[in-house]
């Protein structure tokens, strides 16, 4: 009985530790609805690993307050951290993931303003490849609208050698917005800019790129 | 005759004296202290305003007189519970202090005695959910204050203490939060029982 009880004590007690203690963040986010009207009452929590396949999700919780601000006086995430915000009645949940020292500087932490959608405010924009020149290839795509992203990784603003186009995406219905995309040419390197001004209602669009 | 006799006595009688004056002043004299301490954190930093004080353990060994000066290590546990932070959903924090003292004995009569003393410690706070430690701290303590001695036989004494208590700690933050979470101002009231 007593090896069992030590092994449930090794097993449910983990070695690592999720946050740096010596040093305290102050984390700040901003929630409001399509109409940019501010939230109140939308809960979040932090979700840090403890370094090994365990994980804390219950020492940082908060809420909205009345000006939709979500704020967080922390220790720093010691590994990579998520903030989680809760799927309400109302609003679709969103995760940012990559609360760490390589997306952030000092010790305010500002993740801006987030739009959060419910399910009937988005409606799916599909982008369909069409490559005419065998001597172009497709460097960057961006698609510039109050869209839906369940999952924001911090990470992706830090650009790397390969690029996988995103091509489908939930965005606000009833909305200008624009696409952007670049160009490269594989023999000359030059780059070519494109900006493309488009408008979604509450009807899905597929898009056809062609490059 | 009698002059070189007195000269070799005045001689012998310096070195004797300078010997007797050279054990007094290194000697070995283990004496040990355990005990309860209570402290009471004042002003606005974190355990003052958000944790609770509890009774924590004491303990302090003294092996070497120097003078009237005796040093010794000693280890204190103490315990703080969470009333409301603002740092996060902890549920206690254990700080570990490791310290080295120097204390000297005033003998107010054969019984009595009042001992200052100075204090510095190395200090490791230990953030806690209710399993897990999700957070670490350093510090470092300086604690100014005195003992009073009430001697029961020739082994045993009781004390009380009372001192002044300063607990820096080494955080990154910024400068409203560095003094708020990484400094705290306590008294601490000690009492427990001397084995000399």
């Amino acid at each position: 009985m007593k090896k069992i009880l030590l092994l449930l004590l090794i097993t449910f007690i983990s070695c690592g530790i999720p946050y740096d203690g010596e040093t305290i963040i102050n984390l700040k986010l901003k929630v409001v609805n399509a109409a940019n009207e501010p939230l109140e009452n939308e809960k979040a929590y932090i979700y840090a690993n403890y370094g090994d396949d365990n994980f804390d999700d219950s020492t940082y919780k908060k809420i909205s307050n009345n000006e939709g601000f979500i704020n967080f006086k922390m220790f720093k995430p010691q590994n990579s951290a998520n903030l989680i915000l809760e799927e309400s009645t109302e609003y679709l949940p969103v995760s940012f993931y990559g609360l760490n020292d390589d997306n952030f500087a000092g010790f305010d932490w500002e993740l801006g303003t987030l739009v959060l959608l419910k399910v009937d405010e988005i409606i799916p924009f599909t982008i369909q490849l069409n490559q005419i020149s065998s001597n172009k290839t497709l460097a960057k795509i961006e698609v510039i609208a109050i869209k839906y992203q369940p999952q924001i990784n911090l990470y992706s603003e830090n650009g790397t050698d390969y690029f996988e186009p995103e091509l489908y995406y939930q965005l606000k219905k009833n909305q200008s917005f624009e696409l952007k995309y670049q160009t490269k040419n594989t023999i000359t390197n030059e780059i070519e800019y494109y900006t493309i001004p488009l408008i979604i209602n509450d009807t899905a669009i597929q898009y056809t790129l062609t490059y | 005759m009698k002059k070189i006799t007195l000269l070799l006595l005045f001689v012998f009688g310096i070195s004797y004296s300078q010997e007797i004056k050279r054990d007094k002043i290194i000697d070995l004299e283990p004496s040990m202290r355990i005990g309860v301490v209570l402290p009471i954190h004042f002003g606005d930093n974190i355990l003052s305003k958000e944790f609770n004080n509890n009774i924590g353990f004491n303990t302090n060994f003294s092996f070497i007189k120097i003078y009237d000066l005796k040093l010794s290590f000693g280890f204190e546990y103490q315990k703080y519970n969470e009333t409301n932070s603002s740092i996060g959903i902890i549920n206690h924090i254990n700080k570990y202090s490791y310290s080295i003292q120097s204390d000297y004995t005033i003998n107010l009569n054969p019984k009595y005695a009042i001992i200052p003393f100075v204090n510095y410690a190395y200090a490791d706070l230990n953030f806690k959910n209710s399993i897990n430690s999700i957070a670490k701290q350093k510090g470092n303590e300086i604690r100014i204050g005195s003992y009073l001695d009430y001697k029961l036989n020739n082994t045993f004494s009781m004390y009380v203490g009372f001192n002044y208590y300063k607990l820096f700690n080494d955080i990154k933050a910024s400068s409203q939060d560095k003094k708020y979470y990484g400094t705290s101002d306590a008294f601490q009231i000690s009492l427990g029982i001397e084995l000399n």
